[in-house]
C-alpha cells in the first residue's frame, strides 16, 4: 500500500477560528477511511483543503502533487462529489455527459450510460427535473464512470431517503471499490457507512480525535454490558463511556484488558457510532 | 480518450453556447428573421401599398443624395376632416373624404437633427461620413442602410453580451454548480478564457454571419418589391449594394470592435467573478464613482473618455479613432491604436483578477 495523503501541520483559519487545527494524518491507497465528525467539525474545509479548493498552511500532498497548486492536474486523479445537487440545473443530462466526455480524459460514457440505464434518470432529463435522489444517482453514475485513484465524497448522501442511502453505499462498493481505489468519505450519519470502512477518522473542533483502522479499533476498544454489582466494579476501570441498557450499563473501555473486562459482562466489540459518540464525550 | 486543449476548449465553449442559447443563438437569428418576414409581408402586399410603395420608390428615386426624408403632416382642415397628400403621388388638391387619416409623404428638405413633435414628425437619416481611404463606393449607395440593420444586431449583441460576462462568473457560484465544474480538470484560467472568447470571438462571429445573411436576404427581397411596384429591382437596389466592401466593412468593424471591448468584457468579468448579490450594480457603481470622484476632485474627464473609448458609441464628424456603429466601415488609418493597447494592459489585469477570485473566494 502506498501512501496517497499525507498532511502535516495542515491548517485554515477563518479569522480567529480554526477549522482545521494542525492536522497531520496519513492515508494508505485501497482504503474506505471515513471522516467522521459533528457538523462544524471541519470536514468540508479539511476535504477541500485535500482537493486544493481551498487556501491552507502546512504540509500537503495528494498523489505526490500540492493541490494547492496543481489542482487541474491532480484532478485527472481524484473525483470528488462535493454535496449533493451540485449539478448545473439547466443541463440536460447528455449535455452533462458530453462536457465530461470532451474534459476529462478518463472518463467512460459507455460506462455512465451503462450505469444511469440501470436508473430512472434519462438522458433527455435537465437536471432540474431530477429528484435530488436521481440527481445524485446521475453525479454517482459519472464519478463511477471516471477511472480515479482517489474519490472524495463529502456528504454525498445528505437530503436522500434511507432506500436511496443504502443503494448509493452498496453500488460503491460493488461497482466500484477495488484494491486500487481509494475512497474517503465524510458523514455525519456513522451507521450507514461503518459496515462499509476500511478506516476511520473522528474529527471534532478542527483536530483529529481518532485515525484508526476497523480492525485495530475492534481490538483497542471493547464494549462490556454490565448487570447489577459489577457496575461499580467495572468503573473503577475507568471506562471512556457509559450508557444505560436493560438492567445495566454499557461501557466502553480504551486499551484494556479483554480477559479481565470479559469477567465483568458480556464484552462486545464497539458500534463505530457508540465509540464515536464516547470519543466526542471525551473531548469535551 | 485522449483529450488535448483544442478538445477542452471546444466543450467549454459548447457548454456556453447551450446554457445561454437563448440570448447568444436565438435572440439574432429571431431578430434577422423578424426583419425578413416584415419585408416578405411588405412585398406581399406590395400591391395594396403601392400608394405608399411608390412613395418609397420616389425616395429610392429621389435626388436627395442619400438623406430620406419623411415627413407626416396631421392637416385638420375647417371642416374638421383630415387630409391625405402624398407628393408625385396625388396631386395636393385631391380631397378625400371627410374623418379619413392623411399622410404625407414629400421629399422635404428638413434640416438634419431636426425632430419636431408638433404638428410635423420629421426624421433624417444622417448622411454618412465620406471616408476616409479608398473613397470608391458610389454616392447614393445603400450601404449604409444596411450598415443601420448592422448596428442594430451589434447593439443587440452588445446587451446580450454584458447579460452573458455579468453571469458567466456568477451564476455557478449562487447555484453551487461551480463545486462540479472544480471537480473537473479544468483550470481557472481555461475556464475564463473560454467564457472570454465566447463572448469576444464567438458571439461576434455569431451575429456578424447572421447580420450579414439578413443584410444578403433583405437586399434580394428589396429587390423583389421594387419589382413587383415595376421598377427595376437590379437598378434601384442591387447596383447600389456593393457587397464585398459591405462584408469587409463590417467584419473590420466587429474586428475592432472586439480589440476595444476587451477591457471592458474583461471588467464585466471581474464584476462577475467578485459581486456576492448583484455583479450589475457592482460593474457600473465602481465606474460611476470614479467619472464623479474625478470630475468633482480635479474637473476632468478624462476616466469618462477612456471608459467611452471601450464602449460601442455612434462614430459621427471627425471622431472616427474608436469603436463604433458605422455606416460604412472602420477608418484603419485613424484608430486609438495606444488606447487599444492600454485596454489590453487593463483587460489583462481585469481577468487575472477573475481568475484569482475564481480560484480563492468563489463561495458566495
Amino acid at each position: 500500500m502506498a501512501t496517497l495523503i499525507k498532511t502535516d501541520g495542515l491548517d485554515k483559519r477563518f479569522g480567529d477560528t480554526a477549522a482545521v487545527d494542525r492536522v497531520s494524518l496519513t492515508i494508505e491507497s485501497g482504503s474506505i477511511t471515513g471522516l467522521i465528525g459533528p457538523n462544524g467539525a471541519g470536514k468540508t474545509t479539511l476535504l477541500r483543503a485535500l482537493l486544493g479548493l481551498n487556501a491552507c498552511d502546512g504540509g500537503l500532498e495528494v498523489m505526490g502533487l500540492d493541490p494547492r497548486t496543481d489542482r487541474t492536474k491532480l484532478q485527472e486523479q481524484v473525483c470528488f462529489i462535493a454535496d449533493t445537487a451540485v449539478l448545473p440545473a439547466w443541463m440536460k443530462v447528455s449535455q452533462v455527459l458530453d462536457y465530461v466526455t470532451g474534459v476529462h480524459p478518463r472518463f467512460s460514457r459507455d460506462q455512465a450510460e451503462m450505469l444511469l440505464s440501470r436508473t430512472e434518470v434519462r438522458l433527455t432529463h435537465r437536471v432540474k427535473e431530477l429528484s435530488k435522489g436521481m440527481t445524485v444517482q446521475l453525479h454517482l453514475a459519472i464519478v463511477m464512470s471516471i477511472d480515479a485513484k482517489l474519490l472524495v465524497l463529502d456528504e454525498p448522501t445528505l437530503g436522500l431517503d434511507i432506500l436511496f442511502r443504502k443503494q448509493f453505499f452498496e453500488q460503491l462498493l460493488n461497482d466500484y471499490y477495488d484494491d486500487e481505489r481509494t475512497i474517503l468519505i465524510s458523514t455525519h450519519q456513522v451507521e450507514e457507512v461503518e459496515n462499509i470502512l476500511t478506516d476511520a477518522i473522528f474529527m471534532r473542533a478542527g483536530k483529529i480525535v481518532l485515525h484508526e483502522s476497523m480492525d485495530s479499533m475492534a481490538q483497542r476498544f471493547s464494549e462490556v454490558h454490565v448487570v447489577g454489582a459489577a457496575v461499580e466494579q467495572a468503573q473503577a476501570h475507568g471506562p471512556l463511556s457509559e450508557r444505560s441498557i436493560m438492567g445495566g450499563k454499557a461501557m466502553i473501555f480504551e486499551d484494556k484488558d479483554r480477559e479481565a473486562l470479559s469477567q465483568l459482562g458480556q464484552l462486545h466489540t464497539p458500534s463505530v457510532a457508540d465509540l464515536f459518540i464516547a470519543k466526542m464525550g471525551e473531548e469535551r | 480518450m485522449e483529450i488535448n486543449n483544442r478538445i477542452k476548449f471546444h466543450t467549454m465553449i459548447m457548454r456556453e453556447l447551450q446554457e445561454y442559447r437563448g440570448s447568444l443563438l436565438i435572440t439574432p437569428v429571431a431578430f434577422g428573421g423578424a426583419l425578413i418576414v416584415i419585408m416578405l409581408v411588405a412585398v406581399i402586399f406590395a400591391g395594396r401599398l403601392a400608394v405608399i410603395g411608390e412613395g418609397a420608390l420616389g425616395i429610392l428615386m429621389g435626388d436627395e443624395g442619400r438623406s430620406i426624408n419623411f415627413e407626416v403632416t396631421i392637416d385638420e382642415d375647417s371642416s374638421g376632416g383630415q387630409e391625405l397628400y402624398i407628393d408625385r403621388v396625388k396631386p395636393d388638391t385631391s380631397t378625400l373624404p371627410s374623418q379619413e387619416l392623411t399622410v404625407v409623404v414629400t421629399p422635404l428638405e428638413v434640416p438634419e437633427d431636426t425632430w419636431n413633435f408638433s404638428q410635423e414628425w420629421s426624421f433624417s437619416a444622417p448622411s454618412p461620413e465620406p471616408r476616409g481611404e479608398g473613397d470608391d463606393i458610389e454616392g447614393d449607395s445603400l450601404n449604409p442602410v444596411l450598415g443601420g440593420f448592422h448596428n442594430v444586431f451589434c447593439l443587440i449583441m452588445f446587451l446580450v453580451t454584458i447579460n452573458y460576462l455579468l453571469g458567466c462568473l456568477y451564476t455557478d457560484r449562487k447555484d453551487r454548480s461551480i463545486l462540479f465544474w472544480k471537480s473537473m480538470p479544468v483550470s481557472e484560467w481555461q475556464e475564463v478564457l473560454a467564457k472570454l472568447a465566447v463572448a469576444s470571438v464567438v458571439v461576434p462571429i455569431i451575429y456578424l454571419g447572421v447580420s450579414l445573411i439578413t443584410q444578403i436576404l433583405e437586399t434580394y427581397i428589396a429587390m423583389v418589391l421594387v419589382w413587383r411596384m415595376d421598377g427595376s429591382g437590379t437598378e434601384l437596389v442591387l447596383s447600389r449594394v456593393q457587397f464585398i466592401p459591405l462584408i469587409i466593412d463590417q467584419m473590420g468593424g466587429m474586428v475592432v470592435w472586439v480589440l476595444f471591448t476587451l477591457p471592458a468584457y474583461a471588467w464585466f468579468m471581474l464584476a462577475s467573478a467578485t459581486a456576492k448579490r448583484s455583479p450589475f450594480l457592482l460593474a457600473i457603481a465602481i465606474p460611476i464613482g470614479l467619472v464623479l470622484g474625478e470630475r468633482l476632485l480635479f474637473g476632468t474627464q478624462y476616466v469618462l473618455a477612456s471608459i467611452a473609448n471601450h464602449l460601442p458609441h455612434k462614430i459621427d464628424g471627425d471622431d472616427v479613432n474608436s469603436l463604433g456603429l458605422y455606416d460604412f466601415g472602420p477608418v484603419w488609418s485613424q484608430l486609438d491604436y495606444l488606447g487599444m493597447v492600454f485596454g489590453f494592459v487593463f483587460a489583462g489585469a481585469f481577468l487575472a483578477g477573475a481568475v484569482w477570485l475564481r480560484k480563492h473566494r468563489f463561495e458566495t
